[in-house]
């Protein structure tokens, strides 16, 4: 079982910031896990930053993402079309400045030289950005609608 | 007691003209608000970013900060470094400002908003001068001074006519980094071609040490300068003070905000509040010379004299357009580099005129990554990977736009009845549609010439009015001694022992910041000042 799985499959159900559902946002954010000082310091920013969930759409979105971590991707790539400044994707964010801010991941972060041959790849990689954008967008608007 | 100068605040213009006094044989009492940080200074090591990045388990605590605050949400904008946020501490209580259309900053820390400036060190044309509303004959001069006690990094090059003529003993300039090294090289290949539309490219003087100047040291270019400079390469005016608070004449009392002043026969009254606890107190001197920033001094001003007028505001318009440098593709950024602005291009359409733009170039790495990525339209993580591979090649310009006096840009006090002062300042800042229309036709040249270089921008976003931090105008330069202006002397019309030394009579701001000609202009009111007796 790859380390993803292992953390998703050990998200406990009911805390809305639990430790797998933070190991599954830092894979999907730099494909790694985070220590357990990292999702620590998470759950820290998320409460000093005040990023709750207001509306009822942005709840169930968030029980989603619990119940199926796989979609933080489409969620994530829907929100920055539909909702850039949305509390989900301030959590997110979040996590992504605490793994950022850590000696652990720098090389996620910290450029290294490539060659030109590999910009066709990155295109290809921004291809299915976008059309994870296409069905992220559907998805969330769908929420947005049934849980107005 | 009666002192003989009362210089209000620490920034670059209070402690200058406090210098210039001290170097005269003046005594001065400074009244200053001094905040400082202590939080986070002890703990940023004196390495390279990369160094830092690499290795320090605790870069989590000054590059977030420990509540956070060093992670911006919401629009994109300017965020404060957790080690400079002490810059606007406890400014919306006491110095509050409204405004729908204008986002400032004030600082009522020690060495007030030049704890947190960038260090370009723009010389004025004797056109720009005459234009605010300053001497042209004396500024040279001041200019020369500011630049020995400072410490400024320059060269000649295209730029100089319109950023650094007249400077004289400046050291070396400091190194471009591997993408502004190759922009400029093709600038200087296309030079002629972009002359002819008006564009040329140089670097503004910066006040960063390239060789120790006293107890100061060079710069290590460790690409550390937002977030600490342990070898006090780049200069702040709390350097000044604190020298000078080794001097005799000099008397340095900080925890205080100055609220109004009383004009007597032969003195003048200060009033004060002090920050914690809230008592008042009471200072006399025979001079009061005011260098508080313009809307410090405008609050000040308009409150001693009872004043509900509405005062002219300046400030510069401002745009970043982040640019793809294509030529950087696939390379990266050396690890010893400045953070700082490392190339200026100045557009020219008017050849000489007062519509003069400045872009200043950046490249970007020590500010972190996530504040980018946030930006990108995707999923945080494909914006991860896309920033990862671009981030070398993205050239941050940051335009820059003159400004002038306008009807719908002004500054007035409003009551207040939460402020310990019981008074606010109210702004409304709203450019003209000219003034609009001019500066994106600007941009959009300024963006073909870099496009020619190969730097494309991927977007521009217009900054809020006030975001540049330079304010000006609000008490302009006039030779009639109308009410609310300034003479050449810097005297507040209808007193005789008030002076202002900041930028507050400045009937014009050009694009490239003002802070030296503020720092010049202070030592000039100083030393006019030094030239006569208390009783003139």
């Amino acid at each position: 079982m790859s380390g993803a799985r292992a953390a998703i499959a050990a998200a406990p159900s009911g805390d809305p910031l639990g430790e797998g559902l933070a190991q599954a946002i830092a894979r999907h954010l730099i494909g790694e896990e985070a220590l357990p000082a990292e999702t620590a310091r998470w759950r820290e920013a998320v409460g000093v930053h005040g990023a709750s969930l207001e509306r009822e759409s942005d709840q169930r979105l968030w029980t989603l993402l619990m119940r199926r971590p796989a979609l933080i991707g489409v969620v994530d790539a829907g929100l920055a079309l539909a909702d850039p400044h949305s509390p989900i994707r301030h959590r997110l964010f979040l996590m992504l400045a605490v793994l950022e801010a850590s000696p652990r991941h720098t090389p996620r972060f910290l450029s290294q030289p490539f060659s030109r041959w590999a910009l066709p790849a990155l295109a290809l990689r921004m291809a299915i950005a976008a059309l994870r954008s296409v069905l992220g967008l559907i998805l969330v608007t769908a929420y947005r609608t049934r849980f107005r | 007691m009666i002192h003989e100068h009362i210089v209000v605040g620490s920034g670059m213009s209070g402690a200058h003209a406090a210098q210039t006094l001290i170097d005269g044989g003046r005594e001065v009492l400074m009244l200053d608000a001094g905040l400082r940080e202590t939080h986070y200074a002890a703990l940023v090591p004196d390495q390279d970013f990369v160094t830092v990045r690499e290795s320090d388990e605790t870069q989590h605590r000054y590059f977030l900060g420990d509540a956070f605050e060093g992670v911006p949400w919401g629009q994109a904008g300017h965020t404060l470094t957790p080690p400079r946020q002490h810059l606007v501490r406890e400014t919306a209580r006491w110095l509050p400002l409204l405004s729908r259309s204008f986002q400032r900053m004030e600082s009522l820390c020690y060495g007030g908003l030049g704890a947190g400036w960038g260090a370009g060190s723009a010389v004025y044309t004797a056109s720009e001068l005459e234009a605010m509303g300053l001497d042209p004959v004396a500024l040279p001069d001041a200019y020369r001074t500011i630049a020995a006690r400072i410490g400024l990094a320059a060269e000649v090059d295209d730029a100089t006519p319109y950023c650094g003529s007249g400077l004289e003993d400046t050291q070396p300039p400091l190194r471009m980094d591997r993408s502004i090294s190759m922009l400029h090289a093709k600038y200087l290949r296309h030079r002629g071609a972009l002359s002819a539309r008006g564009v040329v490219m140089g670097k503004v003087p910066r006040a960063v040490l390239t060789r120790d100047l006293g107890e100061r040291r060079a710069t290590r270019y460790t690409d550390m300068e937002f977030w600490a400079d342990a070898q006090l390469a780049v200069y702040r005016p709390w350097m000044t003070t604190q020298a000078l608070a080794r001097r005799d004449g000099f008397r340095y009392e900080g925890g205080r905000v100055v609220t109004s002043f009383r004009e007597q026969a032969d003195h003048v009254a200060v009033e004060t509040m002090r920050l914690e606890g809230g008592g008042s107190e009471t200072f006399l001197a025979r001079r009061l010379v005011l260098g508080t920033g313009t809307l410090g001094t405008a609050r000040i001003v308009l409150r001693s004299l009872g004043s509900d007028a509405t005062l002219p505001l300046l400030t510069n318009g401002y745009c970043i357009a982040p640019c793809l440098h294509l030529a950087m593709l696939g390379r990266v950024l050396e690890r010893e580099r400045t953070s700082l602005g490392q190339l200026e291009m100045f557009f020219d359409p008017g050849r000489g005129g007062l519509d003069v733009r400045m872009v200043s170039l950046y490249t970007y790495r020590s500010l972190l990554l996530f504040k980018l990525i946030k930006e990108v339209p995707l999923a945080l993580a494909d914006g991860r990977a896309l920033m990862h591979a671009l981030s070398s090649a993205i050239v941050l310009a940051t335009i820059n736009h003159p400004d002038h006096a306008a009807p719908g840009k002004s500054v007035r006090r409003v009551a207040a009845a939460e402020a310990p002062t019981g008074d606010a300042l109210a702004v409304d800042f709203a450019p003209t549609a000219i003034e609009l229309r001019d500066n994106d036709r600007a941009e959009r040249r300024v963006l073909a010439a870099l496009a020619r270089l190969g730097c494309h921008a991927l977007k521009r976003q217009h900054m809020p009015s006030g975001s540049t931090v330079h304010y000006a105008g609000t008490l302009p330069f006039a030779d009639d001694g109308r009410r609310l202006s300034l003479d050449r002397d810097g005297r507040l019309a209808g007193t005789r022992r008030v002076h202002v030394a900041d930028g507050s009579g400045f009937r014009y701001l050009p694009a490239n910041g003002p802070t030296l000609t503020l720092m010049a202009n202070a030592h000039l009111v100083a030393q006019r000042l030094c030239g006569r007796t208390n009783d003139e």
